[in-house]
């Protein structure tokens, strides 16, 4: 209940600040633009009168009237309007003058048809000005008697047959002989207007009296004013009896000749007038002094007596302004309607309904429609007031009115409310452009240029823009208004106006706001509307095409559709670049992560990504280092190192689609650096732990060896002691070479072996071993056959490491062969892999699936030669630590040991470092 | 008699069976079980070669040795357990005349003490400039006039293909040369089956020459490519 008023409390206020806002601004753009009722400010106070016969121009009226009736009186000349020639035929221009009222059309108010057409000849006779007046005549002499000539012939022709066609010939040509006769006669008076102002001949009485008639035949029927004019006793004109019977004396006053002999006409004193029903207004004019009854009340005409400026009545009587002998004579009594009405009179054998002067009434009728719409406009104002007041007093619900439209507001795509601006705006522009082409004819920048050009200062330029600006409705102003407050609210109350709108929905397709969607999503967003712009563009395009071929269509739509097609290229090429960006984005990270899998697969674990991600970054010291033992395969580690250089570290930002692919391998990544450090740390702990125990062992040995080297010096042992000793010798240096042989091939097995590559020729380290072995080989009951190639095969190994291979391997094949068999030695190349082979037979038989690079694996069990049992171990460490590959294979007694090498020549153009060791296989 | 040899070790025992090895040989010996003991004999006693072990309580090996040297230009011998190529340079470095690593062959310590003593006692000038017509390599010195070959001042006998290539080897030191290139330019004649010729007359030299002839510290196989005559770095 509580909320359901508020929320209407909310909706009312809000409706009164909108209809305050709207009503002040209309009427306030109403009243600058063209007044309430046309008041000019100056006009104010007459307005404002009580009635309409307090207004000045009715002083003026009734002083005009005044006048005239007075000029009638005494006869003068003069008469506003009327005056003419010397056969009082013609009666000058007067029309347009002295009109009262305002809503009357020129001088057709009152000056009767007649009178009207001959003006309208007289000024059609004026255009003809280019042919002077002499001639004019004298065309129009020819014309006439050539009328009368076919006259005559038209009488000479009797007929009989065409009697009916010569009648209507015949009554034509009299129209024209009329209408020539009447021409004659306005050029008759045309011509001596063009004469020098003293060839104007005096009016005659009788012109004067027929002037003065006419005046009254044309006033009379206007019975809002009653007069009577008289002089020296009797009454002259007159459409009211003022004798004091009070009788409606307008029917027999119809004829203005028929006043005169009037024995009626008389004016009763002023105080014995009694105005009839309907009429407040009294003038009563003696000959010397005016006396004016208004509302039953004598008005006080003269003040002080004297006439000034600001005098309100212009009339005689002032003690400066006396009336001469002949109007002393004259007395004119006036009577005026309070509420005057609109006389017609249906005179229709003159042509139709005849307005009379209606002077007074249309006074009357604009002054109370100027007070109507002043009233009106006060009156709104006033409401406008109220409403504001309310308003601001209940702005706080107005506010959260506000508020909520605000919020609206926000749902709304920016672009839709530009739009409306801009609608708002085109159309303002489409009005001023009518405007000025409407009422100038030209376009909006000539009339501008012309305007300061001609008028020779801004300041037309400013009326004409004044006058623009009067153009535009107010509705304008109230729709600028409210787009105005709108877009003040949203930016009030909405902080980012631009987040809900079209183009930002398009951007955030594409950019890194949408990290958490599923990169399937993504792509199908991005791709729909890429597809959607494109449509669009298509269409739109389309739709130009047609528009620009149909003609008929105006400029204006062209250049609108011009307008959106710019528009939506640009809107499509953004749409489409950021896509490209995108996807070239994507390719990157693509190639990246790729990289990245081959990295790992690769066994290198850096912490590349460390930074990009913002993890804490491991403590991989070592990388290079330790790397390469996963699986216990031995590594090169500066072979590992190089990679790791090679492979610049790709940074994958944040904002990339394939972010989440990226951590997760992250992830794996992780946990493989972590599974691989572990492993590593177990067997640094076990390369540390036999380097401690070897030291721990070579100590005693120390002594040991040195005591029995002391014993061997001994003399005088006896024999068997010395055989002791003989034994002690052998089994204390082959416990040496056991605790060096252990030392190294763990150091090898945790790839902490330092090896030195160096390009070599396999063939030939294969004959220096032969060579170094020779004696050890004579001394043995096998034979070596070799089949080793005399080119060189060039190989990237550690020559010395190398050497401790083969000799590991010569030994055992002198070793463990059958005594007299032979043992075979061949190196083979194909061109890009050396492979060197050692093949025996052995002297014990081989058990199938045994290891022999096992440590401390030999043929026999029983250890009981001087071997270490690490020679095969040892073998293949420091192959696979070289970057060789070493491999064995039993086939039955037959023992064949393969170290394959790659040749330089296979892998031309690499540095030497780089031929390592990748490519050692886990046998 | 004369040299006498200060012997350091905390391992009595190994100090004993130097002392003996050493006695037989005719050197005074002299004992000290750690760093300090050994510099305290040192600042007292006439002391001609000094043999350190590495690992020692108190005072390790390394840095005795270091302290001797501020003080004394005896020959010092390190003594390790540290077979690790990296040890050996270390020790080397820190001003060490040789190093030999445990368990040594008695006959080899005995051989190398008897070296340094001979280029440091006998020939007493070890520091004067070489002669005209002499190469000088670590112990060794090639008189190419005479051509004869010294170690440690003594004259090696060598067969008239031995001389030849050491005469080779001692006028090109470090430089590696292939076993046919020696054979053409000892034998004259062009190269076949050369690899075990050339092995077997090196093996000679080395024998002669080398005090272990097992690990040669002069002539030496460079695996794959030939051989060389090492270039040493202590030209004492």
């Amino acid at each position: 209940m509580d909320t359901k008023w508020k929320n209407r409390k909310r909706i009312i206020s809000f409706l009164v600040f909108l209809l305050g806002v709207s009503l002040t601004l209309g009427s306030l753009a109403d009243i600058l633009r063209k007044k309430p009722g046309n008041v000019n400010v100056w006009e104010l106070d007459r307005v404002l009168a009580r009635d309409y016969q307090e207004e000045a121009r009715f002083r003026a009226y009734v002083e005009d009237r005044l006048q005239d009736f007075l000029i009638m009186a005494t006869g003068g000349e003069g008469l506003w309007g009327f005056w003419g020639y010397e056969d009082g035929t013609y009666y000058g221009d007067g029309y347009g003058y002295r009109f009262h009222g305002e809503y009357g059309y020129g001088y057709s108010e009152f000056l009767t048809e007649a009178l009207q057409e001959e003006i309208v000849e007289q000024q059609d006779a004026s255009l003809t000005g280019t042919i002077s007046g002499e001639e004019l005549a004298n065309y129009l002499e020819s014309l006439k008697s050539m009328q009368e000539g076919y006259l005559e012939l038209l009488d000479v022709m009797d007929n009989e047959e065409d009697s009916k066609a010569r009648e209507a010939f015949r009554a034509e040509l009299e129209i024209y002989q009329d209408e020539m006769r009447n021409l004659m006669e306005s050029l008759e008076n045309y011509l001596p207007n063009r004469l020098p102002g003293e060839q104007i001949k005096p009016l005659t009485d009788e012109q004067k009296q027929k002037i003065a008639a006419k005046y009254h035949d044309s006033i009379k029927g206007d019975r809002n004013l009653l007069y009577t004019i008289a002089y020296d006793g009797k009454v002259l004109y007159g459409n009211y009896d003022f004798s004091g019977t009070g009788s409606d004396s307008g029917k027999e006053q119809d004829s203005a000749s028929a006043g005169q002999s009037d024995s009626a006409g008389r004016i009763s004193a002023f105080e014995d007038i009694v105005l009839p029903e309907g009429y407040n207004f009294l003038l009563y004019f003696d000959g010397e002094k005016v006396r004016i009854q208004k509302d039953g009340r004598e008005v006080d005409v003269y003040g002080d007596g004297y006439f000034r400026e600001d005098s309100d009545w212009y009339v005689p009587g002032y003690a400066n302004f006396q009336t001469d002998g002949t109007t002393k004579k004259a007395a004119v009594c006036m009577a005026v309607a309070a509420d005057p009405v609109l006389y017609t009179e249906g005179s229709y054998g003159k042509g139709g309904a005849l307005q009379y002067d209606n002077s007074l009434y249309w006074m009357n009728v604009n002054l109370k429609i100027k007070q109507q719409s002043i009233h009106q406009s006060l009156i709104c104002l006033a409401i406008c007031l109220v409403l504001l007041g309310a308003s601001f007093l209940c702005r706080k619900s107005r506010l959260e009115a506000a508020e909520g439209i605000a919020r609206f507001q926000a749902k709304i795509w920016m672009e839709c409310k530009i739009l409306l601006f801009l609608a708002l705006f085109y159309g303002l522009f489409m009005l001023c452009l009518s405007f000025v082409t409407n009422n100038y004819g030209y376009g909006i920048w000539e009339e501008l240029f012309y305007a300061y050009d001609y008028n020779l200062n801004y300041v037309s330029a400013a009326g004409l823009g004044g006058q623009l600006i009067r153009s535009i409705p107010p509705a304008f102003w109230i729709l600028l208004f409210w787009g105005l407050w709108l877009l003040k609210n949203d930016l009030r109350h909405n902080k980012k106006i631009w987040r809900k709108s079209l183009t930002v929905k398009l951007l955030d397709t594409f950019s890194a706001k949408t990290l958490d969607q599923p990169l399937s999503r993504k792509m199908t967003r991005r791709n729909r509307s890429l597809f959607l712009a494109g449509l669009l563009y298509a269409i739109l395009m389309l739709e130009q095409v047609v528009l620009v071929d149909n003609l008929w269509k105006g400029e204006h739509v062209r250049a609108i559709v011009c307008l959106l097609a710019a528009l939506e290229t640009v809107l499509f090429l953004t749409v489409l670049y950021r896509a490209v960006v995108k996807n070239v984005q994507m390719a990157r990270d693509v190639e990246a992560i790729s990289d990245r899998i081959a990295q790992i697969r690769d066994g290198d674990y850096g912490e590349e990504y460390g930074d990009g991600l913002g993890r804490a970054s491991e403590p991989s010291t070592e990388t290079g280092s330790y790397s390469g033992t996963l699986d216990g395969s031995t590594g090169d580690g500066t072979a590992w190192a190089e990679h790791e250089r090679g492979s610049e570290p790709q940074k994958a930002g944040s904002g990339h689609d394939l972010q989440p692919v990226m951590d997760q391998l992250e992830d794996i990544r992780h946990g493989m650096a972590k599974a691989v450090d572990e492993q590593m740390k177990s067997q640094r702990m076990k390369v540390e732990l036999i380097a401690n125990v070897s030291h721990d062992i070579k100590t005693p040995l120390t002594s040991i060896i040195s005591y029995v080297e002391i014993l061997k010096q001994e003399d005088g042992l006896p024999e068997y002691v010395k055989d002791y000793i003989k034994i002690l010798d052998e089994k204390s240096k082959r416990l040496k070479n056991m605790v060096t042989d252990v030392f190294a091939v763990s150091k090898a097995a945790s790839g902490e072996l330092p090896v030195q590559m160096e390009e070599l020729d396999f063939g030939k380290l294969l004959r220096q071993t032969l060579a170094d072995m020779e004696e050890q080989i004579q001394g043995s009951n096998v034979t070596f056959r070799t089949q080793i190639p005399e080119t060189p095969v060039m190989i990237s190994a550690d020559g010395q490491r190398l050497y401790r291979v083969f000799q590991n391997l010569f030994q055992n094949a002198c070793k463990y062969s059958l005594p007299g068999s032979r043992v075979y030695v061949a190196l083979h190349t194909d061109g890009s892999l050396a492979v060197a082979s050692v093949k025996n037979t052995s002297s014990q038989e081989l058990e199938k699936g045994r290891d022999f690079t096992e440590r401390f694996v030999r043929g026999d069990a029983s250890r009981t030669d001087g071997g270490s049992g690490l020679g095969l171990s040892i073998a293949q460490s420091f192959t696979e630590a070289c970057g060789g590959e070493f491999s064995w294979e039993t086939d039955a007694d037959l023992f064949i040991v393969r170290v394959a090498f790659q040749t330089l020549q296979g892998k031309p153009g690499l540095a030497k470092a780089e031929a390592a060791p990748t490519e050692a296989a886990n046998p | 008699m004369g040299e006498r040899v200060l012997v350091v070790d905390d391992d009595r025992e190994i100090v004993k069976a130097i002392d003996i090895l050493l006695r037989k040989e005719g050197y005074d010996v002299l004992k000290a079980y750690d760093g300090l003991q050994a510099l305290d004999i040192l600042s007292r006693e006439t002391v001609h070669l000094v043999l350190i072990d590495v690992m020692m309580p108190k005072l390790d090996g390394l840095s005795a040795l270091m302290r001797i040297r501020e003080r004394a230009n005896i020959p010092v011998i390190v003594l390790s357990a540290k077979s690790e190529e990296t040890d050996k340079v270390l020790g080397l470095s820190m001003g060490a005349d040789d190093y030999v690593a445990k368990p040594y062959n008695p006959q080899e310590l005995a051989a190398r003490v008897k070296s340094q003593l001979r280029r440091f006692t006998t020939l007493g000038d070890i520091h004067a400039g070489t002669r005209t017509g002499e190469i000088k390599n670590g112990r060794l010195i090639y008189n190419t006039q005479e051509r004869v070959l010294y170690a440690d001042g003594e004259p090696v006998r060598l067969t008239a293909t031995e001389t030849k290539i050491i005469d080779l080897f001692m006028r090109n030191p470090g430089r590696v040369f292939p076993a046919e290139e020696i054979y053409r330019r000892v034998w004259e004649e062009d190269a076949y089956a050369s690899e075990n010729t050339v092995m077997v007359h090196i093996r000679r030299i080395r024998e002669k020459l080398e005090l272990n002839p097992k690990e040669p510290e002069y002539i030496k196989v460079v695996w794959g490519i030939g051989y060389k005559m090492e270039k040493q770095e202590k030209n004492h």
